[in-house]
């Protein structure tokens, strides 16, 4: 299943380049210093650089940013953080406390990945002005494995689409104009949304300040293709049902580790696991529908319990061979066959009771198959059960999605049974859906409402909605989107689940990721994309830029770049691998952040 | 033959070569005896004013008018030294009589004033800038000034009437130092003498030689040594490399030394009672003495020869020679360099001599050429060498042709040879001869050029404006782009934006943009900066268009005040930092009301700042969502508010205000959502009163379960009631709570509810979920008949499990028991399987 991998490009250069950059920054504070680190970006830091790394450029103790400032040790004390309100109001606190104890502590702030102007400015409020040295630290895309980069912007989802604060579009622009200095420009470009269309620009304005000798390189990428989440929301509000998906539903996959508990490693505390194709094992199943993992394994899992016989058999010389070359892969290997099958093991025990129906509920929602009275009703079900709050926000999405929007007496009893259950104030949490579109209900009553949404100019809902996101225009709903693209694949023709070869097999058939479907039909095509292709993404929000080589000049080799603005699923990843075996492509997904349906939702909850 | 012509031999082998390089382009009509005069090194141009000292004072004038010429007398400008300007500092207005004239290393003009006020101007006569050499010098006046070459930098000495000298050694950081006082008495003479890094004055007052530096106290007397003691210096002249000095008696002697005085290399008797007008150094190796047509030239070993000349005239001293400006025609002065003596020299058998020899006769096609090849054949790189570098020296292109063309010819008898030094040779001359040319009037020597350097010679170019010229020699050279074209054009637009012109603001922009294009490099930043402070805001704000870094195009824009268009680029750059920047800015110059109604027209900013409001500044936020009369949006904030504080009448009052918005955004959905939940808080708060727990931040289901747990099952029946709870959610409700509570008897009276809603599998499964296996056993039997059997398994009941899964007939069933079976069911293992294997089972 993995793809082709003879094309050259090395992606692990990215991470060097990261971690250069670090320990330059690093090396601004010379000698011996402690580093406090916020919170969201210890798994990035982690990826970039180890421990040992850390020590090798005078980093003694490591603490997470909290409240309570750690002890003063070194006469030196490194911040890396975000720039959040919350988390420099607590580095202020930190510093002044520090301050008064120990007046020669040098304090210096990394802020990753800009520093942006209003930083300075709450500093300067704060009376830090000169007791603190300021940098910057701006990674680039980190390789979570040979063909998924992430930028771990987890917050991007609510800052852009929500709040309408498209600046880590700029980010993404420089970290994608890092791989066209490495690999050439990029001839074919395919951006849909607003986050993208801000990517392409930013990339554009970069591209004039860069100097014009590096287009005569040979690219090495072909295509580009970059879309927002909200081209496609539907994918990740269903259950994943790929293996390394399920992980992620399960124990949550953070920058390419997971962190299986005590239960699922065979010990007492937790363990965390990276998770990429350097494991074999892992590399055959991630891809694969859970419900053929676990055949897969115990077939696996046998090959090798008769290689361990066989050894019984073995001549004192073979034995000798045996225990020098093979033993120890086996018995690596029987101990990640171990895991994988505890872990499947610990999936299927903790599955909803009702996992089938939740699941044909799904799928009949996204086929039309059943009618929306069954999948209210199970709702319902799920509200009254007092399932989790994402859950029950994720399959009412779903619901509302589906039916193109919801008329107001369904919205406002489920509206109004969901507040019963999680409580009045997320009244927020359903207004924050509703401006993302996740949530839609018609409003009936259009003389009090309607007018107000024709006037939209004086409705500042209204136009973040417009800022935001571009609602789609009547008639052209999900479902007719869906139409068009054709994701709902032919519920007559079968999709053999074990031997894939469509990438509708992650939802059963059901439903095919927007994403795979496009980047699919654009790569079908040898050269420009096709005007259907283009008319087609109309029915998407937002809006198309599309590039194409001049004729005649380098193409490259079938190398295809996918960014994902707001966060990548890893069914989406596995859709694309598929893509990429049966197309005959490298595929490379990059994104904010690799993303599932409980953190989709839980981004917009409100706190 | 005319390339030796103008030689002069001056002892042996040493020879002095005087010819013309310009003539002059201001005509014959000037007296250069009537002027005041001062020329920059490195052919720099000639500053003139006339001399008010040789006419007497009929009124003062106040404003002397000073010209500007290049050295081949072209007139750059002309000026008259307005004080108005430099007074205008002081409050006071006094006019300064000029003394001085100098040129600095920028070639700035420098005036010194009597008053001790030194202005610079440029070669335009535009102001540049000014200072005071020091209140004494102010108030005593000055008698006598001098502009000299320091460090570095260009210094500027004056002598008061007092006898005091004050010296600043960097004209740009003025610095005043002074120096020891000197003795009462005349001042015959004086010079500033660099050593190192300090500069020392050499001052002759009556029969006594005085140095005097600034460490110590008094001044230290000098004792030359004259053939005859007792006369007094009357004119004093320091080498250019400040290591020679010659000192000129009352008695017309002529005393060459080293600068310090201690090493005399020779005594010359002018024979002439008369103080020359001029007393400079032709390089290091002679001085020249110059009276009114007469030019001696003194070399250091003491041979002398004369020249007339046919006017009077004005030494430019430079560091390998004098130039002489006439007033018809301006010739260099200088030492034939050894390299051309032993090659062009008479009867010369040096190798670059025997080439040339041979050159010329190759071209006559004579077979000499071999015999003087044959003789050289050992030593050609030498002799290639040698003809190359007497080209360098060479004035004339034809005489450079010749020697290159000697220099080739030999070279091609070295396959090997590095090609690089000819390469650079003629290149270099190429561009020598092209600012040598009278319309351009620069008169460099080879190794004038050497010491100035490529880009030095650049920027002077592009400094007197001759932007195509300097243009042409960038790309001729093939100058990096950075510090060649782009730098060019850059100046080329900074000057253009200053100069007065009919033409629209627009067009100049495009004019501009139009040669510049988007050379790396190339900053509109800069150029519209330089416009802005010309006064020109409306072609700096067009220039700026053409900035493609927004970051630097916002900031220009804003200092212009072009709030609006700063905000639309910041906006169109999608870099939100840059956005917040003018925002803020725009916030602290408007008014709070004018900046609300600005930004509405800007949806994005108006996002972006309602964001930033959002955690800093929440009445901001109110403010511009009444602007907007969004009712809805008011009324979330409310509902945020509301949650925020923890006092119970705040809350209240939040919630009710947020309805009222609802109400008013006819919000139906929320409007009834929230009166839900002012109601339910009134119940929490009532209830709270009650029991003494807390209830008020639970949900409505929170609220009823913990009512359940605590056994207040008419307490949670009104609410059900209250809140017309579906009866499926509150049989859950109750499930799930008594389960927990562990009310077993209070779920078995559920139980026998005969109206129960949701079957037994949820009674099983809270059972099993509180680990109550026997409890749940109980319900297993009454569940639904399909799910019975798993129900059965889940609460261990196997033996049951298989009788039902064996009445239903149903193999999967079977199965599904067989596979719960542990070790200890051996039994019903085998049971089992005998059961599996009856075939009318189904599948």
């Amino acid at each position: 299943m993995s793809p082709p991998q003879s094309l050259g490009l090395d992606v692990e250069i990215l991470r060097r380049l990261s971690s250069d950059r670090l320990v330059r920054v690093l090396e601004d504070a010379p000698g011996a210093k402690d580093l406090i680190i916020d919170g969201d970006l210890m798994k990035m830091l982690d990826r970039i650089a180890g421990a040992t790394l850390l020590r090798s450029h005078g980093v003694d103790k490591m603490y997470r940013l909290e409240r309570v400032p750690p002890p003063v040790q070194s006469s030196q004390r490194v911040y890396l953080v975000r720039p959040s309100l919350l988390q420099l109001k607590i580095l202020a606190d930190h510093v002044h406390s520090d301050h008064a104890a120990h007046p020669d502590l040098h304090v210096h702030v990394v802020v990753v990945p800009r520093l942006v102007s209003w930083v300075t400015g709450l500093l300067e409020e704060e009376g830090l002005y000169g007791a603190l040295t300021l940098h910057e630290f701006c990674p680039d895309f980190i390789p979570l494995d040979d063909d998924l980069l992430s930028l771990e912007m987890t917050s991007f989802f609510r800052d852009a689409f929500l709040e309408g604060d498209f600046s880590g579009c700029v980010d993404v622009a420089r970290a994608i104009n890092t791989l066209q200095g490495l690999f050439g420009q990029i001839p074919y470009v395919l951006a849909h949304g607003r986050a993208a269309k801000a990517v392409v620009n930013t990339l554009d304005l970069l591209n004039n300040q860069n100097s014009p000798k590096k287009t005569s390189q040979m690219p090495e990428i072909s295509h580009l293709f970059i879309f927002d989440r909200d081209a496609d929301y539907v994918t990740p509000l269903l259950t994943q049902l790929t293996y390394e998906g399920a992980l992620d539903d399960h124990f949550g996959i953070n920058a390419g580790v997971v962190e299986f508990p005590g239960e699922v490693v065979g010990q007492d505390a937790p363990r965390k696991v990276p998770l990429n194709s350097k494991d074999t094992i892992y590399d055959n199943i991630r891809n694969k529908h859970f419900a053929s993992v676990s055949s897969y394994l115990i077939t696996k899992a046998k090959e090798v319990n008769a290689k361990k016989e066989q050894a019984q058999n073995m001549t004192a010389s073979q034995m000798k061979d045996f225990v020098a070359n093979e033993l120890r892969t086996l018995q690596s290997c029987h101990a990640t066959l171990a895991l994988h099958l505890r872990a499947c093991e610990s999936i299927t025990k903790s599955v909803k009771q009702d996992f089938e129906t939740q699941l044909t509920t799904e799928h009949g929602l996204v086929t039309g198959a059943s009618n929306a009275g069954q999948a209210r009703k199970f709702l319902k079900n799920c509200l009254a059960r007092m399932q989790p709050l994402t859950d029950n926000l994720r399959l009412f999405c779903l619901y509302s999605l589906t039916q193109d929007g919801l008329s107001p007496k369904d919205y406002k009893q489920l509206a109004s049974q969901m507040l019963a259950a999680h409580g009045h104030k997320h009244l927020i949490t359903l207004n924050n859906l509703r401006q993302l579109n996740l949530l839609c209900a018609t409003e009936s009553s259009a003389s009090s409402t309607g007018v107000n949404r024709d006037s939209s100019g004086t409705n500042i809902q209204g136009r973040l909605a417009q800022v935001t996101s571009l609602l789609p225009k009547k008639g052209q709903g999900w479902r007719a989107a869906a139409k068009r693209l054709r994701l709902i694949p032919d519920p007559d023709k079968t999709i053999d689940l074990h031997n894939p070869s469509d990438p509708s097999y992650v939802f059963n058939g059901a439903y095919t990721p927007v994403m795979a479907k496009v980047v699919g039909e654009a790569l079908s095509v040898r050269g420009a994309f096709t005007q259907t292709l283009l008319d087609s993404l109309k029915v998407l929000p937002g809006t198309t830029i599309s590039r194409a080589a001049p004729p005649g000049s380098p193409v490259g080799p079938h190398v295809a770049l996918v960014v994902m603005m707001g966060g990548v699923t890893y069914t989406e990843v596995a859709a694309l691998r598929l893509l990429a075996v049966t197309s005959g492509t490298r595929i490379i997904v990059a994104s904010t952040s690799t993303i599932n349906g409980d953190q989709l939702v839980s981004g917009v909850v409100h706190k | 033959m005319a390339l030796i012509s103008d030689w002069t031999q001056l002892g042996d082998d040493v020879f002095y070569r005087k010819h013309e390089v310009y003539s002059m382009d201001w005509g014959g009509g000037i007296n250069l005896a009537d002027f005041m005069v001062a020329s920059a090194p490195y052919g720099g141009p000639l500053a003139l004013t006339r001399d008010e000292s040789r006419f007497t004072k009929t009124h003062q004038t106040g404003k002397p008018l000073i010209f500007i010429f290049s050295s081949s007398g072209k007139k750059i400008s002309s000026f008259k030294i307005d004080p108005s300007a430099v007074y205008f500092v002081d409050k006071k207005w006094t006019s300064g009589f000029l003394l001085t004239l100098g040129w600095s290393r920028g070639e700035d003009l420098v005036c010194v004033q009597e008053d001790g006020a030194v202005l610079l101007y440029d070669m335009f006569g535009n102001y540049q800038h000014t200072f005071n050499m020091g209140q004494e010098a102010k108030d005593t006046h000055i008698q006598s000034s001098q502009v000299f070459t320091s460090y570095r930098e260009t210094g500027v000495a004056v002598l008061t009437k007092s006898n005091r000298i004050f010296m600043v050694n960097n004209i740009h950081e003025p610095k005043t130092r002074k120096y020891p006082d000197l003795p009462g008495g005349t001042v015959n003479c004086w010079c500033v003498v660099r050593e190192e890094r300090h500069s020392n004055v050499l001052v002759s007052q009556g029969r006594d030689l005085l140095l005097l530096n600034h460490i110590d106290e008094r001044p230290q007397a000098l004792y030359p040594q004259w053939n005859e003691p007792g006369g007094s210096v009357v004119e004093m002249a320091v080498s250019s490399n400040s290591r020679h000095i010659a000192l000129l008696s009352d008695s017309g002697k002529l005393w060459i030394g080293s600068s310090d005085i201690r090493i005399k290399y020779c005594e010359y008797d002018a024979k002439s009672q008369v103080k020359p007008r001029q007393l400079a150094w032709c390089g290091t190796g002679a001085v020249v003495l110059l009276w009114e047509v007469t030019l001696e030239v003194v070399s250091v070993n003491g041979e002398a020869t004369s020249y007339y000349l046919d006017s009077s005239s004005h030494l430019a001293q430079e560091a390998d020679g004098v130039r002489v400006v006439g007033s018809t025609c301006h010739d260099l002065l200088q030492k034939v360099p050894q390299v051309v003596v032993d090659t062009l020299g008479i009867g010369s058998m040096a190798p670059g001599a025997l080439l040339l020899d041979a050159s010329k006769r190759f071209q006559e096609r004579s077979t000499q050429a071999n015999d003087c090849l044959d003789m050289i054949k050992d030593s050609m790189e030498e002799a290639v060498n040698q003809c190359l570098q007497a080209a360098q020296h060479q004035y004339q292109p034809q005489a450079q042709k010749m020697l290159l063309r000697a220099a080739l010819f030999g070279k091609s008898f070295i396959p090997e040879m590095n090609p690089e030094p000819c390469k650079k040779t003629i290149f270099t001359l190429r561009v020598l001869n092209a600012v040598r040319d009278h319309r351009v009037g620069l008169p460099l020597t080879w190794s004038q050029m050497e010491h100035l350097t490529l880009p030095v010679l650049l920027d002077r170019l592009v400094h007197r404006r001759f932007f195509p010229l300097a243009l042409e020699i960038a790309n001729f050279l093939k100058i990096p782009e950075t510090d060649g074209t782009s730098r060019i054009l850059a100046h080329w637009a900074c000057f253009k934006v200053l100069q007065p012109s009919q033409k629209s603001d627009e067009h100049i922009a495009k004019e501009i943009n139009s040669k510049l294009g988007y050379t790396p490099g190339i900053s509109y930043t800069d150029i519209a900066n330089r416009a802005d402070q010309a006064g020109r805001k409306q072609l700096a704000i067009k220039l700026i268009e053409y900035e493609c870094r927004a970051k630097e195009q916002v900031l220009v824009l804003m200092r212009l005040g072009e709030d609006q268009t700063a905000l639309r680029r910041a906006l169109q750059s999608g870099d939100t930092d840059l956005i917040y920047t003018v925002l803020c800015r725009l916030r602290q110059k408007l008014s709070s009301g004018d900046f609300l109604m600005l930004i509405r027209n800007f949806p994005v900013a108006q996002a972006l700042h309602m964001r930033s409001c959002q955690d800093l500044d929440t009445e901001q936020l109110r403010d511009i969502l009444v602007q907007e009369d969004d009712f809805l949006g008011q009324g979330l904030l409310r509902v945020k508010e509301a949650y925020n504080s923890s006092r119970a009448d705040t809350r209240l009052a939040a919630l009710q205000g947020a309805a009222e918005l609802f109400r008013r955004a006819k919000h139906e959905t929320h409007l009834q959502m929230t009166e839900e939940q002012i109601k339910l808080y009134r119940w929490q708060i009532r209830l709270e009163e009650n029991q003494q727990k807390p209830y008020t931040d639970k949900s409505l289901h929170d609220t009823i379960h913990h009512l359940l747990l605590d056994g207040q099952i008419k307490e949670a029946e009104k609410l059900r009631t209250e809140f017309k709870i579906s009866e499926k959610r509150y049989w859950w409700l109750r499930v799930v709570a008594h389960a927990q509570a562990g009310h077993w008897d209070e779920l078995a009276a559920l139980a026998k509810n005969k109206k129960n809603p949701i079957g037994f599998e949820p009674f099983v499964e809270v059972c099993l979920k509180t680990g109550n296996k026997l409890e749940a056993q109980k319900y297993a039997s009454r569940v639904k008949e399909e799910n019975k059997v798993s129900c059965l398994i889940k609460c261990g009941l196997l033996e049951e499990a298989t009788k039902i899964a064996h009445e239903q007939r149903s193999a999967s069933s079977l199965a599904e028991v067989l596979a719960a079976c542990g070790p200890q069911h051996q039994a019903l293992q085998s049971r089992l399987q005998q059961l599996l294997s009856d075939p009318s089972l189904k599948s």
